[in-house]
């Protein structure tokens, strides 16, 4: 019998995603975002991402469809996020996603996003060891997984205590005038600059933080050393070093994460690691993890960066591997849930 | 067939409507997440209204004004209805709909002799949470002569006596918040304080669903949010919430993982 065809939809933040997949084949991989709209207030607001959402959803719907060359009624189950992420964001992917179920009258799985994120790689890269490490890191996450498998064995080993990583990249940018999202324009002007030129803290890697938090991560302390430093030089009136200061605290940033990454690759025996999230695309990142890698002899998988950011051919991702798995659908009454551990790859 | 769903107010609604304008099902749940209900009411309406999918030949959804979260919920579930389904999605306003309620059961009342003003004019309000309350003014028809809006409780009696002379009605649950204003003597509290989703293929007329759209020639732009753009003659409305407030210009805060906290060495 042939895998069933899943559609995937995806809504949990600024990104109205909707990815259609067969096995492991991707068919459709339609997403519209209204990160410009968020732009102005250097991060995402939640009644406009919930706006753009309603607007999005069916366009985004019809756009995946003739994508795949589908009729509706060739799709075999709906897979949704069902957390974590903005609730109100949540709320219109889900509705739409249970309506689309019950009018096709088909199965439907709320999943966990962060495991959704693990999962895609399989479209790109083939079967996902077992088991492997994630990094997830992005504007809304950083979460560091050990991954049995993706069905019912992920363990979150650690997380940031405050700002995300990606959001620290966001406020770092602002500081420095840069356009926001923050990754991409940190990333370019850190190019001319010296890594080395200022040395920002490293937070959560002493030896002291070991046993409380090993492999939990802090950013909110690098992002305020850093406006502490551009407040400094611009009380003593000297121009502002922008790509030095960029290349420093992305150096910073991207040490700290490789350091508990390999750690736990190290700590828990396991030398498959993959990376996945919006700053995965980063550039210091991928060049640290490769030397890295190297070196512990870790192999290292990233996808592509249109299925690193949020999408729905992710959900759709994880929605045919727990088909495939036999793993009961959700009924059409679930509640989304903002706050989701990654314990729950279901809802 | 006409499928019909509101989810603007704390109360999810749904009703079967025959293209006779027979109500053959309604539901209404309270509950402070529509999106978790919806479906399972939609789905009994159909069983209990005895109809297949196939035999829908419309949705009709309102559109508030109300909780934008909620009222979303509605539209997005009527427009992936409507896509899937291949039928049009009307929007009407949630305050038309109880609007009507309200002339009905006036109407009602006299043929049985109760004592109701039948001269009356009125308003329909309901909670706009921070303190405000979204309204609308209609004549004794049932006809909407002013709003929605959203204003300040105070701000809504003093602009329905400008309107309506003293001590006018109220219909909707605005001002159940704020008791003082009818304890006082200052509204007159009249039935229904929800909408019945029945009534909403009314307020755009049975014989008009199917070609709403073309009818009403006044949609409310969507993206405008702008109170200025509700059209007082439209009836039928695009299938988005009525956005009367700008949207909330703070950057949330990244979405939560909760930690599971694996012992360490
Ligand atoms: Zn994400």
């Amino acid at each position: 019998m042939a895998d069933p065809i899943v559609l995937g939809i995806e809504s949990s933040c600024d990104e109205t995603g909707i990815g259609v997949v067969q096995g492991t084949t991707l068919l459709a991989h339609q997403v519209a975002t209204s990160v410009e709209e968020h732009a102005r207030f250097g991060g995402v607001v939640p009644e406009i991402a919930s706006r753009a959402h309603l607007e999005s959803f069916v366009p985004t719907l019809d756009r995946a469809l003739a994508e795949s060359s589908l009729e509706l009624s060739d799709i075999d189950a709906v897979a949704v996020t069902g957390g974590p992420g903005l609730i109100g964001a949540l709320l219109v992917g889900s509705s739409g996603a249970k309506a689309l179920a019950w009018s096709l009258d088909r199965p439907i799985y709320a999943v966990n996003h962060l495991v959704a994120h693990v999962t895609v790689d399989e479209l790109e890269h083939g079967r996902l060891p077992e088991p492997m490490i994630a990094l997830l890191v992005s504007g809304g996450h950083t979460s560091l997984m050990r991954v049995g498998n993706v069905i019912d064995d992920v363990e979150t080993v650690g997380s940031t205590l405050d700002d995300a990583v990606g959001e620290a990249f966001d406020k770092v940018a602002r500081l420095l005038g840069l356009p926001f999202p923050g990754g991409p324009s940190i990333d370019r002007a850190a190019q001319e600059g010296d890594p080395e030129a200022i040395a920002f803290p490293r937070a959560l890697t002493a030896a002291k933080d070991q046993s409380q938090h090993r492999f939990n991560f802090s950013f909110s302390g690098l992002k305020t050393a850093v406006a502490r430093w551009v407040e400094d030089r611009q009380r003593q009136g000297l121009d502002l070093p922008v790509a030095d200061v960029a290349a420093s605290f992305q150096q910073a940033a991207v040490d700290v994460l490789m350091m508990k990454t390999f750690d736990a690759c190290d700590y828990f025996g396991i030398s498959d690691l993959q990376i996945g999230g919006g700053v995965a695309a980063n550039s210091a990142l991928r060049a640290s993890v490769e030397a890295r890698a190297l070196a512990a002899g870790v192999s290292v998988r990233i996808p592509s960066p249109h299925l690193c950011t949020d999408n729905g051919a992710m959900v759709a991702a994880l929605g045919s591997k727990l088909a495939r798995a036999g793993v009961p659908p959700n009924g059409l009454n679930f509640a989304v849930r903002s706050s989701l551990p990654t314990s729950s790859v279901v809802l | 067939m006409f499928l019909c769903l509101d989810t603007a107010t704390s109360r999810t609604t749904v009703a079967m409507v025959s293209g006779a304008g027979e109500l053959l099902a309604e539901s209404a749940v309270d509950h402070s997440d529509p999106g978790e209900v919806a479906l399972t009411q939609i789905d009994s309406a159909l069983d209990i209204a005895n109809v297949a999918k196939s035999d829908l030949a419309a949705v009709v959804v309102g559109v508030g004004p109300g909780p934008y979260t909620s009222t979303r919920v509605g539209c997005v579930v009527a427009q992936t209805i409507g896509f899937t389904l291949g039928i049009p999605t009307v929007g009407a306003c949630t305050h038309d709909a109880i609007a009507l309620q309200v002339v009905d059961g006036r109407a009602h009342a006299l043929a049985h002799g109760d004592d109701w003003d039948p001269h009356g004019a009125f308003i329909v309000a309901t909670d706009a949470r921070r303190k405000e309350i979204y309204w609308a003014a209609y004549d004794e028809h049932g006809s909407r002569v002013r709003g929605p809006e959203v204003a300040k409780p105070d701000a809504v009696v003093e602009l329905a006596r400008d309107l309506f002379g003293e001590t006018p009605a109220v219909a909707g649950d605005g001002f159940a918040r704020y008791p003082d204003f009818a304890d006082l003597g200052q509204i007159r509290l009249v039935g229904p304080k929800h909408p019945s989703a029945h009534w909403l293929a009314n307020v755009i007329g049975i014989d008009n669903v199917l070609t709403a759209e073309l009818h009403s020639g006044a949609l409310v732009d969507h993206e405008s949010n702008g109170q200025d753009l509700v059209d007082l003659q439209a009836r039928a409305f695009a299938p988005y919430p009525l956005y009367l407030r700008e949207p909330d210009a703070k950057p949330a805060a990244q979405p939560t993982v909760e930690y599971e906290g694996r012992p360490q060495q």
